[in-house]
């Protein structure tokens, strides 16, 4: 043992801490280190001294004491209570104020009919809906007849009406365009543009012209317009099934 | 935990007013004690009192007896834990000196005893310059081993730490006071 390791253990001897082992080898080193052996009679002097430093206590005024004890424990409670209390009575408020908003919602829902749906934009999502659906049945059932046709119509005048329809069949394809041009619905303005090239070709053909029959077929078989129909019609059908709904 | 200490604490524990009187009677002596050799000084010692007293019985509520642990323990913990808050909150104790306590209330001291050597005004002015130097942990470790005369075990149970902490601790605390009662001594003379 060192004489720097033995004054850590002169504290720790002195205040009972120190193993019979280590408590051997310290005395072994103070007796043949008179410099610890001086610090340590020092350390105990010192620590006998600071051991009885603080002194007698002065006598307390019991009775003055016990009286601040007790006001301040009546604050206290009183403190608490009223902290109770007025909790007691914010969660009692906030019940009530509960208990009347749910009256006023059951109240609502027991004596008022539904509230119609009135908002302009829903009109006009719910119009736009049926328009297209319409649309594209009829645009559907007219390529539907071009498509199982084996050859033109050879009768004028039914020629003549068929083109008619295609000439009707695309202004309202363009005006449905025009309308549906900030649409997000990407897929019912594909369809929608895809029309377009079919029912213009079929409002311009010409009676002598299989050619463009033949072009019409092969549009119809590689854009796969009746499964699109078919499919952005339920579609729409189901969105405007929704929006009636609601 | 004697029958009448325990029907006091059940009274306490449902407010009644006189059972915290009796046990304040009965453990006022050795708290006072435990805040006078903390704190050093008679007004601070009396508030510290008052604030172990205080917390103690607004906590007895909570209070439950366990057959290993008396009453007289977790007042005296509370009042530990009041003590090492009360010099963190003052950050610095003032020490008063002889002189001073005498000047507070002179009929309520005690005269010291002319023969014990601990009467030195001087020594025990540096004594508490030293602890106000040392961490409020390591001041109340210093002054329940060295004036309690408490064992390290009972003392890191009182504190909730380790023996091995206590002990590096309470070295530190020795080393820092003889230091500064040394630089005081020196200063003096």
């Amino acid at each position: 043992m060192n004489c720097r390791d033995a004054e850590k253990e002169m504290i720790l001897s002195f205040s009972k801490d120190l193993d019979p082992h280590r408590q051997q080898s310290l005395e072994t080193h103070l007796k043949d280190c008179p410099s610890c052996l001086r610090r340590y009679a020092e350390i105990k002097k010192d620590l006998e001294r600071m051991a009885g430093l603080p002194g007698q206590r002065p006598d307390f005024d019991w009775n003055k004491s016990w009286n601040v004890i007790r006001k301040r424990l009546t604050k206290n409670t009183w403190a608490r209570e009223r902290r109770i209390f007025q909790t007691r009575r914010m969660l009692q408020a906030l019940a009530a104020l509960g208990i009347f908003l749910l009256g006023i919602v059951i109240g609502r829902h027991i004596f008022l009919p539904p509230a119609a749906d009135l908002s302009l934009q829903s009109h006009e999502q719910q119009v736009t809906s049926r328009l297209i659906q319409q649309h594209l049945e009829e645009v559907g059932m007219a390529l539907l007849e071009y498509n199982n046709r084996r050859s033109l119509a050879s009768d004028r005048q039914i020629f003549d009406l068929e083109k008619q329809r295609a000439r009707f069949l695309l202004f309202r394809n363009r005006t449905l365009q025009a309308f549906l041009e900030k649409s997000v619905d990407l897929s019912v303005t594909a369809l929608l543009r895809d029309l377009e090239i079919l029912l213009y070709e079929a409002a311009n053909f010409e009676a002598a012209s299989s050619e463009t029959h033949a072009f019409i077929k092969t549009l119809i078989k590689d854009k796969d317009i009746f499964f699109r129909i078919r499919q952005i019609g339920l579609y729409q059908e189901s969105k405007s099934g929704k929006e009636a709904k609601l | 935990m004697d029958v009448e200490e325990e029907a006091l604490i059940a009274a306490a524990q449902k407010g009644h007013e006189e059972a915290f009187e009796k046990l304040y009677i009965r453990y006022r002596e050795t708290i006072g004690d435990l805040a006078f050799r903390y704190v050093g000084n008679y007004q601070d010692a009396e508030e510290l009192l008052q604030d172990i007293f205080v917390k103690s019985f607004t906590a007895i509520k909570r209070y439950k007896p366990l057959p290993d642990a008396r009453f007289f323990s977790w007042i005296y913990r509370i009042g530990i834990n009041c003590a090492i808050n009360f010099v963190k909150r003052k950050k610095r104790t003032p020490f008063r000196s002889g002189s001073e306590i005498r000047d507070i209330d002179i009929q309520t001291i005690r005269p010291l005893q002319p023969d014990t050597q601990y009467a030195n005004r001087e020594i025990r002015e540096a004594f508490y310059k030293g602890l106000d130097t040392l961490s409020p942990n390591q001041r109340m470790i210093f002054i329940l081993k060295n004036s309690d005369g408490m064992s390290t075990a009972e003392v890191a149970a009182h504190l909730k730490c380790s023996e091995g902490s206590i002990r590096k601790q309470l070295y530190r605390a020795v080393v820092k006071l003889r230091q500064q009662m040394a630089i005081y001594g020196r200063r003096e003379s």
